[in-house]
């Protein structure tokens, strides 16, 4: 499911235009992205948190040139899911 | 990095002031939005926000572990994982604290490489002569197939690196090069002295003295590992010579006889050039030296010991004149450069003035064909 029929789906659901939708999800996206811009950590109820975490430098050896590479530190976005979504997930057929 | 945890009430908010809509419709949005990211995934399918990032369900398999407490064995049941991952503006604004930084290649594993080429390469030289060496052995043998006569000239450069057994093949077998042609052999062996510009004239019967100064010579060669290879590497010239001019053998063997003696001496003279020329431009520094410092010296000696009173106020009066002299001649010059620059400016006034002239003529002409 890409962007469009997310907002399809919400639209349908909420009963709100598409245009409207589409305004409140950028918003939305805008809004985290600043907040984990800033190193906070976003806390969504029965979904998940988004958390910021810093990557270490750290050395990587090339396996077939054998080259050293310093690979610097670095901030990603690291997402862990709530427990009430996992127990949800867990009806799921293995795959 | 600051760990503040925000929680959704915040997100919503944000975007109900963002978009001046009611905080009611920004929380139910939230809500539903991320209920309809669940619906997705609970369906099995990735739901992509752009410029947000990608959430995806992931199967964990099942596997052992052990109770910390107990020691006894649990296996933990397999899950699915939702991952999620942030797209590259989401990345790069996360990142941004870090973002100048890059990926060094750190080129310390490269350099004993490197090392190990140089090596190679100084070995090199030994690589070229044992390649040498073996096509010397290959024509020798070629060689002795084809006549038994030959072989004894080919035993002694065969055996060279080892000096001793070589001068003593050498006087072996000279006898048998004065037994069989002298009359060959003398005119050669002149001619090849001239064509390498020695002096040395060597009538027959003194060869073989000239082969024991080779052989009291060659011993200190044996010092020096290079020399030896450029000994060789003449020798070697020789040998490739000798299949093509086999008839003429002896001419060859006094070849051999004279290589080694005429590179040696050729050393020897140059370095005694060398020192030579070193010692007379030592020679010449110091007479220079000695004679500066002297002239000065000797002339307040005199001044000091053997002069009067009189003659010595008489030579501070030339001295001093010397000098006003040559404040003189600084204020000259000083006048004169001066002189100079007035000059090169009255030039470029001069050149100002010319083309206003020109100008005036020019325009004075336009006017008169206008009118």
């Amino acid at each position: 499911m890409n962007h469009k029929e997310l907002i399809a789906k919400i639209s349908t659901k909420m009963k709100l235009s598409k245009q409207e939708v589409e305004s409140l999800l950028d918003a939305t996206v805008s809004a985290c992205t600043g907040e984990l811009g800033e190193g906070k950590t976003i806390g969504v109820q029965s979904f998940g948190n988004f958390e910021v975490r810093k990557k270490e430098e750290r050395l990587s050896v090339h396996p077939a040139t054998q080259v050293r590479t310093l690979i610097p530190p670095k901030l990603v976005v690291n997402f862990k899911q709530s427990n009430i979504l996992k127990d949800k997930l867990k009806d799921l057929p293995k795959s | 990095m600051s760990k503040e945890k925000i929680s959704s009430q915040e997100i919503i908010d944000l975007v109900a002031s963002k978009l001046s809509v009611s905080k009611r419709v920004a929380e139910d949005f939230l809500k539903v939005m991320f209920a309809t990211i669940e619906d997705a995934l609970v369906e099995g399918e990735a739901v992509k926000i752009k410029n947000f990032g990608t959430f995806k369900l992931q199967w964990n398999e099942p596997r052992k572990s052990v109770n910390v407490q107990t020691g006894a064995e649990i296996i933990l049941d397999g899950y699915h994982k939702v991952t999620f991952t942030p797209d590259s503006n989401l990345k790069d604004v996360v990142n941004e604290p870090f973002a100048h930084l890059e990926p060094i290649e750190l080129d310390a594993k490269n350099e004993p490489v490197k090392e190990l080429v140089s090596q190679d390469e100084a070995f090199d030289p030994l690589r070229i002569f044992n390649e040498q060496a073996n096509e010397i052995k290959d024509i020798l043998s070629e060689i002795n197939a084809l006549s038994n006569s030959n072989s004894a000239a080919n035993q002694q450069v065969k055996e060279e690196p080892s000096v001793e057994k070589v001068t003593e093949i050498v006087l072996d077998y000279l006898p048998d090069v004065e037994d069989d042609n002298d009359e060959e052999v003398e005119p050669e062996l002149v001619e090849d002295h001239k064509a390498s510009e020695e002096v040395l004239v060597v009538p027959e019967p003194q060869l073989v003295d000239e082969v024991i100064v080779v052989e009291k010579i060659q011993p200190k060669e044996e010092v020096k590992e290079q020399e030896i290879i450029v000994q060789k590497g003449e020798e070697a010239s020789v040998v490739i010579e000798t299949p093509a001019a086999e008839p003429t053998r002896k001419d060859d063997k006094s070849n051999q006889f004279e290589d080694p003696f005429t590179s040696q001496s050729k050393k020897k003279r140059s370095w005694k050039w060398l020192w030579i020329t070193v010692l007379v431009i030592f020679l010449l520094k110091t007479g220079f030296v000695v004679n500066y410092y002297l002239s000065s010296a000797t002339r307040c000696w005199i001044k000091y010991s053997y002069l009067s009173d009189e003659n010595r106020q008489k030579l501070d009066v030339i001295d001093e004149k010397f000098v006003s002299l040559d404040l003189k001649l600084a204020g000259l010059v000083a006048q004169i450069e001066s002189l100079r620059n007035n000059v090169t400016t009255t030039k470029i006034n001069g050149g100002i003035y010319i083309i206003g002239i020109l100008l005036g003529a020019l325009g004075f002409l336009v006017a008169k064909f206008v009118i």
